[in-house]
């Protein structure tokens, strides 16, 4: 539009007359918009400007911004200890599977009866409250997909049971002898089914069964840890679980326990008399965390013991022999969770529970006057990697292949390997401190004892394959050799057999 | 014994006296009003501290101000109390060594008033730290182009924690 004003002189031009222009009209002219014929009255109000900067406040990012979907609760979660309950539960039954016909059933016969190497015997029924008790049954076992829960007699498994059988009584010379043993194996082997196994002759035996069924929860930090006052380096007590083992022990155990008196005096412990029983005193435990290292001491005593005290032998009755059962080693070989006053890490070996059990394997023949069995496996599922063991478990097995120590061929741990000192330390051997410990390596069942848990399989109606030597060879050695558990998810895996299509001649 | 008496009996927190035991001198729950650092400050919202006897002493430890997990763990370990224990777990002399220890330590209101001070002097001797709080910019010389929200919403002139 042109200016107002003259450029050259500044002076205002006289403006044109208005008759000259044309005749102003109702509606406004368009200056823009020449795609639009209507007028711009009638177009909608313009919207204000959506530049997204002028909205933001300042200096706020300008990166993408979402609304937050709202979190719906959809069902109430589940009480607390649901999940773990469901998590640890154990079926011991499946409704659904056959009964197999004369199936024989464990007992202080049939466990050393080398006719039944390859058979599946079943668990007395009373028994499984006891071997629940000390927590026998572990929750992935596959023991929900039978009729009832039973185990295999393979060759480790009656040489067991000759064993028990001869510390147990008779005229053996093996009588009250002690027998301590590291187990190891490849995962699925059998380790703690052969712990299970252990249990069950120990209570067929009666003898007093303790086990530690997770070694990692002494150590995890989990369970209350009180300092000892007066030791160096300073040791520790653990109350609760000194407190579970002994509920574990006399749910198990009751029978044994109540038919035994005291016959040591125990001057720690007020509300003992001296007619009471093992049971009641183990029972002083439950009530008290605070006096269930004091209580599972003197248990310990009155089980190692081999004569009354002096005016205590009235009732006095000859001890049981002991097993003691532990699964998962390899955490009692490295620091715990636990710190010390200074934040630094306890080692295991420093908690007097841990300490005690670890002894027996140590201390030979002196640690278990009555004679019994210690059992001890590695794991291979909850397993901490610990150089250390390791090389404590091949110098174990040198010395049990004839290796002396001293020679080249012995295994030591490597140099900068930082190996624990005191795991080294704990598997090197002690004079004069018989027996030694043994280690056992479980390998896979040979195929004639592959040919009868599988039979077992299909005798109980989850098996549907006509099972003969070249079909079980075929198992066996997709097994990885007879590995027990690799067995099973073979032997478990339900496979829809081929309809034979009618032949018509 | 719960860690709420460990609270009641704290010398320090004199301004959390409003918390209240139950007739069984137990308190499950309680919401405890979070003081203000001056009487011109408005009051703070109130956080729940749900110490019931089956929280873990550890995360009931840092719900205070200046109690992290380095504290936490380091006193648990003093008193010889395991990880993962639970506040009604604990024996009544261990509950007392927690109270004088707590009440020893610089924490909740001292805390906050000291911070407080600290960037108070900065923006009084006219530090440029003090003036990027005032700014509601970043302080330790991070960008500016993006990601400033921490400071944008923190740093004021009415600095409050």
């Amino acid at each position: 539009m042109a200016s107002a004003w003259c450029w050259s002189c500044l002076s205002r031009l006289r403006p044109t007359p208005r008759a000259v222009l044309n005749p102003p009209s109702a509606i406004p002219r368009l200056t823009s918009a020449p795609f639009h014929s209507s007028a711009v009255q009638y177009a909608p109000p313009l919207k204000k400007k959506s530049n997204s900067m002028t909205q933001l406040k300042y200096r706020q990012g300008q990166t993408l911004r979402r609304k937050k979907k709202k979190h719906v609760e959809k069902a109430r979660p589940p009480a607390p200890g649901e999940r773990k309950a469901l998590r640890k539960r154990i079926v011991l039954s499946n409704p659904n599977a056959l009964e197999v016909d004369g199936m024989q059933e464990l007992s202080a016969e049939t466990m050393i009866d080398a006719r039944l190497r390859g058979s599946v015997l079943g668990l007395p029924v009373p028994m499984l409250d006891q071997l629940r008790a000390v927590q026998a049954f572990k929750p992935k076992q596959g023991w929900s997909i039978f009729r009832r829960p039973g185990t295999i007699m393979r060759r480790d498994t009656l040489e067991m049971g000759r064993a028990f059988d001869k510390i147990t009584g008779g005229d053996a010379p093996e009588k009250g002898k002690v027998i301590k043993k590291v187990l190891t194996g490849m995962k699925g082997s059998g380790k703690t089914v052969h712990l299970l196994q252990a249990m069950a002759m120990g209570f067929l035996k009666k003898w007093v069964v303790i086990t530690i069924p997770e070694a990692r929860d002494l150590v995890s930090g989990d369970t209350a840890y009180v300092p000892v006052e007066g030791t160096k380096p300073t040791q520790y007590i653990q109350p609760g679980a000194t407190s579970d083992l002994l509920k574990r022990t006399v749910e198990a155990n009751r029978e044994v326990l109540s038919g035994l008196k005291v016959s040591q005096k125990h001057a720690g412990l007020s509300g003992l008399k001296p007619t009471s029983t093992l049971e009641d005193l183990a029972k002083l435990g439950f009530q008290d965390p605070a006096v269930a290292w004091p209580v599972f001491q003197a248990l310990w005593t009155e089980l190692t013991a081999t004569a009354a005290a002096p005016g205590m032998e009235k009732d006095f009755q000859p001890r049981p022999p002991m097993l003691v059962a532990l699964d998962g080693l390899a955490h009692w070989m490295q620091d715990s969770a636990y710190r010390d006053i200074d934040f630094k890490l306890i080692h295991a070996h420093d908690l007097v529970f841990v300490k005690h059990f670890l002894s027996l394997l140590r201390e030979g023949q002196a640690s278990m006057k009555n004679g019994g069995m210690v059992l001890y496996s590695t794991s291979t599922s909850n397993n901490p990697s610990i150089y250390a063991l390791e090389v404590g478990l091949d110098q174990l097995a040198a010395r049990q292949a004839g290796i002396s120590p001293t020679s080249a061929d012995y295994p030591s741990a490597e140099a900068y390997s930082n190996a624990d000192p005191r795991v080294l330390e704990f598997f090197k051997p002690i004079e004069g401190k018989e027996p030694q410990m043994e280690l056992q390596t479980l390998g896979g069942l040979t195929r004639e004892e592959t040919r009868g848990y599988l039979e077992y399989f299909a005798r109980s109606g989850l098996l549907r394959e006509p099972v003969n030597d070249h079909w079980v060879g075929e198992k066996w050695s997709m097994s990885g050799g007879g590995i027990i558990g690799e067995l099973e998810k073979l032997g478990r895996h339900v496979r829809n057999t081929a309809i034979p299509t009618p032949q018509t001649n | 014994m719960l860690l709420s008496n460990i609270i009641l009996t704290n010398t320090n927190s004199r301004f959390l006296s409003s918390a209240s035991t139950s007739p069984s001198g137990t308190c499950s729950r309680q919401a405890i009003p979070l003081p203000r650092c001056s009487d011109a400050d408005p009051p703070h919202r109130p956080i729940e501290q749900q110490t019931n006897s089956h929280s873990r002493l550890q995360k009931s430890l840092e719900t205070f101000f200046g109690v992290g997990n380095h504290t936490s763990s380091r006193l648990l370990a003093r008193f010889n109390i395991h990880p993962t224990c639970r506040v009604g777990e604990l024996a009544n002399k261990q509950v007392l060594d927690l109270t004088a220890v707590l009440s020893d330590m610089k924490i909740e209101n001292d805390l906050r008033r000291e911070v407080l001070n600290d960037i108070k002097r900065l923006k009084e001797t006219g530090t440029y730290r003090g003036r990027r709080h005032a700014l509601g910019l970043p302080v330790r010389g991070q960008r500016t182009r993006t990601q400033i929200k921490t400071p944008v919403r923190l740093n004021r002139m009415e600095r409050k924690l």
